[in-house]
């Protein structure tokens, strides 16, 4: 095969087994790579119902067709689980070099069975695999662990692994890979390390052959050329990186502040994108193959926040400062380091201890229930809670379930500003409608990533529409889906879309693979992925009723702003949306629609 | 009004905010004139096209609103407004 490897490695940890299969091509040209891939194999491999922190759950690493190639940005993997924070599917997009290192080492996916006896890594090179003992590496932090585990290894390899968190079944743990880069969402992290399974080392000297390497050299010109020339991909993001966002959407007026109790935070200005440049951050970082180089490495030099690493990126700054009513920039920065090395998703941890904050302030969380007085603005109670929650010691064993279980808990879950029990992302949809109903309507809970509309809406690429209006929004929100789901299982960057669309996507694709994609047809294949995840989720036990927004967001007028008095019309937008999708009014696929995506079920 | 700048527009004026008066530019397509008058070339890069049309990839905002959803570029100001000047920046 061109594109792909062609190879998939299964591990079963229970069996201590490696085995090597084969790609079936009908598949991979239906469901691309990556997200599309991990879900095909994981909606035929499951069993409904599993336990997700069980040994019955499985656990995907896969890249795309163009991961590792030249084209644009394409250095991306998707982890692919079911999740243990949403009990739906989990799919984590990372950048960095493991994924292109997998590629080289010769697989497309790898595929995780069983648990283990005790702590392991895999170590996968050239196209071979090994099981090796991890009880050295056991309770080390993301940057020890891959330090150790290439210095035994290879120098130039390539590590994904878990902190503590993930140890520990915090259920919104990640995996960390390069040190820097994330898988994440949904707690993948916890899947790992429900399988003591510590870590993914790779390494290969294998290239990816493309199918027309001078058609192919020619598109990626062009797209690069666009990259190149269009202003946010050429300028903004490489100057001031995502934290770029915080004045943004501020100034909008759907920022959400203490726990989405106002959309305006009277201390954006001192953790904005202008500040973090100004103040902390040190060099900009790529991911591979990429002219846009969003990371930001970044440093705090003294003081008790002292500390090195990457970010903090625009979500973080927001769920670690603006939702906490914390201001200061460098116990964000310092917070941001700890979900990093622990290895904790920084926008359900920040948006944890928001929940936690208000309990706290209304009563419903008793003073004699938590170690630390949880209070807005307090900037070491976040970053303490943060630890804390890594290692589940004190109040962290309960922010370790995260906020939907946390309030349900003390008896408000209305707090837990979540939906499908994942927590939304740095945007209030009161002030940005579309993005609301994306969040209603992502397979993976709430989720900014799965159908940017912030994009339109707010930014106005690639034109502007009424973020305050519901109308033909879910027309949008369907397109930014299907075609993400493209862009996610191809292995490019998301970031790719603010100068790209779908007929450059494909005009790399159908060169590196050799096979015949039109845009209608790529772009067919990002729907089949989202409705395949969707008939996943039902399987689940999802009902309509999941497809939903915290009640303060359908029922709170925002208080204050250019927002002010709006609240989210979710239900009018959800029936235009489930008609858009060729959905029944209760939100399933229709036989029809099944039958022109080509899903057999 | 208070205008305030940001990104590179914020660059090119030399100043994150500036105070104008509504008297003197009642509306933003005066307000721009004005601006670019004020601060010169570099601004006037970052706000006009070549054929001096107001560049649609700023975000012009009206006390949090973008202009386009409420009269473009005849938006009436008044001394009250906060007026946003953003360039074209993204994230997520």
């Amino acid at each position: 095969m061109y594109g792909w490897t062609g190879k998939i490695l299964r591990v079963n940890l229970s069996a201590r087994s490696v085995s090597v299969e084969d790609l079936c091509p009908e598949i991979a040209e239906k469901y691309l790579g990556a997200r599309g891939l991990g879900t095909k194999i994981l909606y035929d491999e499951l069993e409904p119902g599993v336990d997700p922190l069980g040994p019955d759950n499985k656990i995907i690493f896969a890249t795309g067709p163009l991961t590792g190639t030249a084209a644009t940005s394409a250095g991306r993997y998707n982890v692919v689980t079911k999740s243990p924070l949403t009990g739906f599917i989990a799919a984590s997009n990372s950048g960095g070099y493991f994924p292109a290192e997998m590629k080289y080492a010769g697989f497309d996916a790898i595929i995780v069975e069983g648990v283990a006896e005790e702590p392991v890594y895999i170590w996968v090179h050239n196209g071979k695999a090994e099981i090796r003992s991890a009880k050295h590496v056991w309770g080390k932090n993301t940057a020890e662990t891959t330090d150790i585990l290439v210095s035994e290894t290879d120098p130039d390899a390539k590590v994904a692994c878990i902190g503590p968190a993930g140890e520990k079944l915090v259920l919104f743990a990640c995996v960390v890979n390069d040190k820097g880069r994330a898988a994440g969402r949904s707690g993948v992290g916890a899947v790992m390390g429900s399988k003591n399974l510590k870590a993914i080392v790779v390494r290969g000297t294998g290239d990816v052959k493309v199918a027309d390497p001078a058609k192919f050299r020619e598109a990626v010109l062009a797209a690069f050329k666009k990259i190149k020339e269009a202003p946010v991909t050429s300028q903004g993001l490489p100057t001031y990186g995502t934290a770029v966002l915080v004045n943004v959407i501020n100034q909008h007026g759907a920022f959400p502040t203490r726990n989405f109790q106002t959309g305006v935070f009277e201390g954006a200005e001192k953790i904005s994108g202008e500040t973090l440049a100004a103040t902390l951050l040190v060099r900009k970082r790529a991911c591979f193959g990429c002219p846009i180089a969003c990371g930001r490495p970044s440093v705090v030099k003294s003081g008790k926040y002292k500390g090195e690493g990457e970010g903090p990126e625009y979500e973080t700054i927001w769920a670690l400062g603006a939702t906490c009513g914390v201001d200061n920039l460098e116990a964000v920065t310092k917070a941001n380091y700890l979900c990093n090395e622990l290895g904790l998703d920084p926008i359900t941890m920040g948006s944890t201890i928001a929940c936690a904050m208000e309990l706290y302030e209304k009563g419903y969380l008793p003073k004699n229930a938590t170690d630390i007085p949880l209070v807005f603005g307090d900037a070491d109670a976040v970053v303490e809670a943060t630890r804390r929650t890594g290692y589940r010691e004190g109040i962290g064993d309960l922010l370790a379930k995260g906020s939907y279980r946390l309030a349900a808990e003390f008896g408000h879950p209305e707090l837990s500003m979540s939906a499908k029990k994942q927590e939304y992302p740095a945007y209030d949809p009161r002030g940005v409608k579309g993005i609301g109903l994306n969040y209603a309507t992502s397979n993976r809970g709430g989720c900014h990533v799965r159908g940017y509309t912030i994009s339109p809406e707010i930014l106005g690429v690639p034109e502007k529409i009424d973020p305050l209006s519901k109308d033909g929004k879910a027309a949008w929100v369907k397109a930014f889906q299907d075609v993400t789901a493209l862009v996610d299982s191809v292995g490019m960057c998301l970031f790719t879309t603010f100068a790209l669309g779908a007929s450059d996507v494909v005009s790399m694709l159908e060169p590196a693979t050799g096979m015949p994609f039109s845009t209608e047809k790529a772009t067919l294949a990002g729907e089949r992925i989202w409705n395949l995840e969707r008939l996943f989720n039902l399987r689940e036990g999802l009902t309509k009723e999941d497809d939903t927004l915290a009640p303060r967001l359908l029922n709170e007028p925002m208080p204050e702003g250019p927002a002010a008095g709006q609240v989210v019309e979710l239900a009018d937008m959800l029936a235009d949306y489930y008609a858009a999708r060729g959905w029944s009014e209760d939100g399933k696929p229709s036989a029809e629609t099944l039958d022109r995506l080509g899903i057999a079920v | 009004m208070r205008v305030r700048f940001f990104f590179f527009v914020s660059q090119a004026a030399g100043q994150d905010e500036v105070t104008v008066p509504a008297e003197s530019a009642p509306d933003i397509s005066t307000l721009v004139r004005v601006l670019v008058g004020r601060f010169g070339e570099r601004l006037a890069r970052q706000l006009l096209t070549a054929d001096g049309e107001i560049r649609r990839d700023i975000n012009i905002l009206v006390n949090g609103r973008n202009v386009q959803f409420l009269s473009g570029a005849d938006t009436r100001l008044s001394d009250e407004d906060t007026v946003s000047f953003l360039s074209a920046v993204a994230g997520g």
